[in-house]
This record gives structure tokens, C-alpha cells and sequence, in this order.
């Protein structure tokens, strides 16, 4: 021992002090001399440990080979550094690191030790974390030039090449080629100043295949504080880049579903008033799609006419608070300021219970309601020119029929001046006077609907037999003139709710197409009957013609079907016929059963007791 | 000997007043609603003057004139407005006719 002040006292503070464990121990088991450290590290008092054996200290698992090192230093082989753990007072174990020699010649163990725990700790993590980072993720080391230098397993899994192929290789040799030379250039930027990049990286498999990593790539610093490798980390995502750009093909077949379907689609998310638009309904509501930029309910519901806005306004208010569904016929105003109508449906969708979204559709029907329309003003036009038609036909009926009965007042009238002198005579004169008379103002009074300017509709209840006897006064003179009788049984008293012209009108379009149709035929004849059930009324109108091709059944009332001639007929006579049936609620159906061409048309019996109070 | 008249209407009303005012010794005035009987009549008592209505159920005045023996002085009655005829007649009336001016027609035949 050399000291430079001699004195054996400073050796004797640098054991006591030292905050490393010293001891000498012998080798019969025991400690013979321990330094305070070892107290203060274990929390046994000095007896403690030195009246026991060492072995007793030291974790079971330790005891073999703490054994065989100690058999190793009677050997005369140092200890450097051996590890194995010490039982502290409070029952946890700290790791210890050994150092020793032995005297050859007392046999005795000169040791120094120390508490290296926390050190075994953390390193313990830094290997639980590289194995982690070894065991999950896909890991490359390159030189600072990119030169790979190491890959994991994973690494080697994901891209298909051997290790051997790897090392030494640039990095390059995964380059998918789908990166401009911009992306590279940034990353080589970022990592190269020293600072980590992450980014989603394509890159390509030995086998050409292309996959896609989720990197993190950090530079590795020399103790110097140099760049003296790059580090990678990734994951694989390309699981996860499939089924997004699955999501993403989906959801361009849908937008393009839609555009050709003309069908938009819309989300409202109730907590954010967000809405989500396909492309359609950008389209049909005219407002520019912008990335990134969502419109919110406020906006779409300006894109409504006023009218319509309180009525979809509501409409969503209560699918958001009730969860009622709705499908509704509004009009738009679209942001380029046209107005259009659009059919749209919206319902509630449920999470956990509560209403997260309300979602539905948009359609464009603008030119259906167009063509509605067209057609209901053709309708009102054609019914106001088959009005007109049969008023032509009136006419030239009425001059016939009102003439007769005059001829005959006149005729009366003049022969009673010669029979004033006889009254029993001139009293059945009168008779036939007043007969005739009353065949005029009955044919008058058949006049007065053609007075009736307006289009709107006039329901009233009303007996059918008195409607069908009005229209056989219309055609009656075109049937005379084409020598066709029409008879008419009415066995139906019940009442109808209806518009009388607008009925009288569909017997007439029937009957009239009756005698168009069989005017040439040597059999003419067309007969109407009512009968009635306990729900309905049926008129029944058959003619000498011999039916309809099954073929053409599915189509007469189709507007501007016909099989007459070019210029005998516009074809709209059925088809207004039906519609005007349609808002009667009335049914017409041909009765394929019947040898002759046969109508049928069932009303809704009137329940007349429902209004009686 | 009186002059004999036929008159055919399918107004029944019409004949009988025809037949009350314009009957007299010197006139003969035989009524029909139904032109076949009519027809058949004339062609075995051909009368001297024939009024023929022109709507008649499920014949025209037309018809029963070109059934009949041509010579036989035919005069259409009709109600119509507007009509056209293709049998030659002797004379159109229209109705309402006035029954003095018809009966001066009758006269010229007397």
C-alpha cells in the first residue's frame, strides 16, 4: 500500500467511506471484514452480515454459480465484474457487481462491489425495447449514405430478399418508383439536419410486388453528436392502404352510381350540422365541391325556395328530434339561383340509441314535374276540346232534337187557332204543347255544363244512371246518324262522389270511341248498364265490337296511343278518361272475359250515413 | 176525288197533328212511324204527294225515297241544320216548318 501521507488511517477512511462495497471474505462462507456500504445498501446491521453465511444473502437462483466463481478464484482466476443478487432486509433483491482477487497465500477474498440495480434495470428496458422494435416493426441501419448496413427478420420477410442480399445495398433498392424525386430530396433534408422524418413510404418487394410502410426515421448521433448512421423503423400498412383504397374505389362507384342513377346522397351529422355530399348532389343542387370544405345544414337548407325550406325544415327537425323518417317533392334553388324540384328522403340513424346522422337521398325530378304538368294542361286542354267537340256534335244533335218538339208546338199552336171553337181538343193540344216543351228545356238543361268556365273540379254526390242518361243525349245524334243504338239499364240508385262533367265526360269519350269503332261494322250496337254491390257501383259499357287484342289492353290508356288512322284521333281520349278516373278513385279495366269490347269501371259507392249527422 | 198524302215521321206527335191539320175531303192523309210499313204501303197505293222525315230509326229519308217509285213527288222534312241529300226531292222543308206555308205546297198539288 502506498500512501503519499503514510498514514495507514487514510486507507482506513477510504474503506469506511467508499461508497462502492469492500469486504474481505474467507473462504469458509463467511464475511470477515465489511465496509459501511454494505449495511447501507442491504439494511442489515454489520452482525447480521457477518455472523451469517454470504450464501444466505444471495438469491436462490444465484447460488450455483456464485459458488462456482468463488471454486474459480481459489483457482487464482480473478472475478471481474460477476453479477448475482442480494436479499435486502426488506425482502426485494439488488444486483450486485463483483470484483475480486485472492491472497494464495490466506486464502482470503478481497472484493469490491457494487449496487448495479438501476443500471440492469434500464438496460433491461432498452433490450425489452429493442426486442420489441426487433420483434414487431421492420428495421434497417444504413451508413449515412443510405447503405444498409442492417435489416431485421421483418425486413427481410416484407421485402423478400435475403439478409446477404441487403447489406451493403443502397436503400435504394426498395424504391417503388411511385415517389417524385421531391419526396426522397425532403426526407433526405429532415433526417440529414438531424431531426427525425415520418411518412408513408411505397416501396417495392424483390418479387416486384409493391407494399406500404409507415416510417419513422431517425438519425443515430456519435457520441461526437455527429450523424454516423440513420435508423428506420416501419410498419406495415398495406393492408391498410387496400381497404382504403377499397373505401376510395367504392365510394368513386357510388358517386358514379349515382351520377348516372342521378341519385345524390347526403349525411347530416346531428352534433356538427356537417353535411356529407356524394358528387350528385353537389350536381344537382349546383354548388361547386371544394376539397376540405364541407357544407353545414344552414347551407343546404338555403338552397331551398322559401316554401319549400319551412317545409324541409321541419322535416329534419323532426327526423333529428323524433327520429320520424320523411320523403318529400320541393323545390330547390340552387346556388346558381335555378329553380328546380327535387325529390329527397331522409331518415335517422341510431348509435347506441341515440340519432347520430340523418342520411338520405336527393333526386333531380324537375323534368317528371315538367312533363306532369305539360300533361295536365294537355288533359285540361283535350278535355276542354272534347267539350268543345261534343258541343259540335250538341249542336247539330240539338237543332234535330229541339226542332222536333217545336214543329210541333208550332204545329199545335197553329191548329188550335183554327179549334178555338172545340176546347176538348185544344186541352190535349196543350198537353203535347207542354210534352214538348219539356224535351226542349231537358236538352237546355244538358247545355249548362258547357257553360261552366273554370277547370276546378266539383265534387258532389250524384246517381250515376242520371250522368249516363245526360251523356246519351250528347251522342245520341252521332249515333243516330251512324244508325247505332245504345241502350242503357240502370240498375244502380246508389250514389257516387264525383264531378259530374267530369264523369259524363268519361261516358262520352266511351261512347263516342264506341261508334268510331263500329260504325262500319254491320252489327251496331252499344249498351250501358250500372248495378251496384254494397261498396261499389259498376258501369259497365259493351259494344258490337269484337273486344280488344290482348296485346293492346296494357296500352290504351296510355297517352297518345291509338289504332285509329293518322288525323281520326289524338289517342288521348283513354288516357284522360283513366286519369280523370284516377282522381275519382275509380277503376277501369277491360273485361277480357266479355266476346264484345266491354268496359268496366267500378266507383266507391257514397256511404251517405256518414254525413247524416 | 181528294189527293192522297203520306206522311213519315218517327215522331208520333208530328203525325197526328199532320194529319189533323191538313185532313179534309179534299186531302187524304195517311201517317207512318215505321218506313218500312210506309214503303211497303206506297208500293201498293202510290200516293200523289210523299213527306218523308229525314232521321228516322235506323233508316234515312234518303233510303226510303230510292225505295219508292221514283214518279212519286217526294218532299224532305228534316231538323237538321246542315245536310246534304243525294236523292233528287222535290222540295226541302226544315223544321219547325210553318204549317200555312205548307199548306200552300199542298195546295199546288191539289
Amino acid at each position: 500500500m502506498t500512501t503519499n501521507t503514510g498514514k495507514l488511517d487514510d486507507f482506513e477512511k477510504l474503506f469506511n467511506m467508499a461508497l462502492d462495497m469492500l469486504c474481505i471474505a474467507g473462504t469458509d462462507g463467511y464475511f470477515k471484514v465489511i465496509n459501511p456500504s454494505f449495511s447501507r445498501i442491504l439494511g442489515y446491521n454489520n452482525g447480521v452480515l457477518l455472523e451469517n453465511p454470504f450464501l444466505e444473502f444471495i438469491h436462490p437462483d444465484d447460488i450455483e454459480e456464485t459458488i462456482h466463481e468463488i471454486e474459480k478464484l481459489k483457482d487464482g482466476i480473478n472475478t471481474v465484474k460477476f453479477h448475482n443478487r442480494y436479499r435486502r432486509i426488506d425482502g426485494t433483491y439488488r444486483f450486485i457487481s463483483w470484483s475480486a482477487s485472492v491472497d494464495p497465500e490466506n486464502g482470503l477474498l478481497y472484493c469490491v462491489a457494487r449496487d448495479v440495480t438501476e443500471e440492469k434495470e434500464n438496460a433491461s428496458h432498452l433490450i425489452q425495447i429493442q426486442n420489441v422494435l426487433n420483434n414487431e416493426t421492420i428495421v434497417a441501419m444504413t451508413d449515412i449514405r443510405g447503405t444498409i448496413i442492417e435489416v431485421n427478420d421483418k425486413f427481410c420477410d416484407i421485402s423478400g430478399y435475403r439478409r446477404d442480399e441487403l447489406i451493403g445495398q443502397n436503400h435504394r433498392i426498395l424504391n417503388s418508383g411511385n415517389h417524385p424525386k421531391e419526396f426522397f430530396v425532403d426526407m433526405w433534408k429532415t433526417i440529414s439536419s438531424g431531426k427525425p422524418w415520418t411518412g408513408m413510404i411505397e416501396n417495392r418487394k424483390k418479387n416486384g410486388e409493391h407494399y406500404f410502410v409507415q416510417s419513422i426515421i431517425t438519425p443515430i448521433l456519435d457520441i461526437q453528436g455527429k450523424i454516423s448512421n440513420y435508423l428506420a423503423i416501419r410498419f406495415d400498412t398495406t393492408k391498410h392502404i387496400h381497404i382504403k383504397q377499397e373505401l376510395k374505389k367504392t365510394l368513386s362507384i357510388l358517386n358514379e352510381t349515382g351520377q348516372i342513377a342521378k341519385v345524390g346522397g347526403w349525411e347530416l351529422d346531428v352534433k356538427s350540422d356537417d353535411l356529407t355530399w356524394t358528387d350528385e348532389t353537389f350536381n344537382i343542387l349546383e354548388v361547386e365541391k371544394q376539397a376540405n370544405r364541407k357544407p353545414i345544414l344552414p347551407e343546404g337548407l338555403n338552397l331551398f325556395t322559401p316554401t319549400s325550406k319551412s317545409i324541409i325544415e321541419n322535416a329534419v327537425q323532426r327526423a333529428i328530434e323524433f327520429g320520424e323518417p320523411y320523403s318529400l317533392e320541393l323545390e330547390a334553388l340552387t346556388a346558381k339561383g335555378n329553380i328546380i324540384w327535387i325529390y329527397t328522403n331522409g331518415k335517422a340513424n341510431y348509435e347506441n340509441g341515440e340519432i347520430v346522422t340523418i342520411s338520405g337521398t336527393i333526386q333531380d325530378i324537375n323534368s317528371r314535374k315538367i312533363a306532369e304538368k305539360q300533361f295536365e294542361q294537355e288533359r285540361q286542354k283535350s278535355i276542354r276540346n272534347a267539350k268543345l267537340a261534343s258541343l259540335g256534335e250538341l249542336a247539330a244533335g240539338i237543332a234535330h232534337e229541339i226542332n222536333n218538339p217545336l214543329t210541333i208546338i208550332n204545329g199545335y199552336a197553329q191548329l188550335m187557332t183554327k179549334q178555338l171553337n172545340e176546347p176538348e181538343k185544344l186541352n190535349e193540344n196543350i198537353d203535347e204543347i207542354l210534352k214538348s216543351c219539356d224535351r226542349i228545356s231537358r236538352i237546355v238543361k244538358s247545355l249548362k255544363k258547357f257553360s261552366r268556365t273554370s277547370d276546378q273540379t266539383n265534387l258532389s254526390p250524384h246517381q250515376l244512371g242520371g250522368i249516363v242518361r245526360e251523356a246519351i243525349t250528347l251522342t245520341d245524334a252521332k249515333a243516330n246518324r251512324n244508325l247505332i243504338s245504345i241502350t242503357f239499364s240502370c240498375n244502380a240508385n246508389g250514389l257516387i262522389i264525383c264531378d259530374e262533367i267530369e264523369i259524363e265526360q268519361v261516358i262520352v269519350n266511351l261512347i263516342n270511341n264506341a261508334i268510331d269503332a263500329n260504325k262500319n261494322n254491320v252489327e251496331k250496337w252499344i249498351k250501358i248498364s250500372t248495378y251496384e254491390t254494397e261498396t261499389d257501383i259498376f258501369l259497365i259499357v259493351t259494344d258490337s265490337g269484337s273486344g280488344i287484342s290482348s296485346d293492346t289492353i296494357d296500352r290504351i290508356f296510355d297517352p297518345f296511343f291509338t289504332t285509329k288512322k293518322t288525323g281520326e284521333g289524338t289517342g288521348l281520349g283513354l288516357s284522360i278518361t283513366k286519369g280523370i278516373l284516377d282522381d275519382h278513385n275509380a277503376i277501369i279495366t277491360v273485361d277480357e272475359d266479355s266476346p264484345n269490347t266491354c268496359f268496366k269501371i267500378q266507383f266507391t259507392k257514397y256511404a251517405e250515413n256518414i254525413y247524416a249527422y | 176525288m181528294p189527293i192522297k198524302i203520306i206522311y213519315l215521321d218517327d215522331e208520333e206527335a208530328l203525325c197526328k197533328i199532320f194529319s189533323q191539320y191538313y185532313g179534309s175531303d179534299q186531302v187524304n192523309i195517311k201517317t207512318f212511324v215505321d218506313a218500312n210499313e210506309a214503303i211497303k204501303f206506297c208500293q201498293v197505293n202510290p200516293p200523289d204527294l210523299f213527306f218523308i222525315d229525314y232521321r228516322l230509326s235506323g233508316i234515312t229519308g234518303d233510303d226510303v225515297a230510292f225505295a219508292v217509285e221514283e214518279s212519286i213527288p217526294k218532299i224532305l222534312v228534316t231538323g237538321d241544320i246542315s245536310f246534304t241529300s243525294k236523292y233528287n226531292f222535290h222540295q226541302v222543308i226544315s223544321k219547325p216548318f210553318d204549317f200555312n206555308k205548307v199548306q200552300k205546297l199542298i195546295n199546288h198539288y191539289l
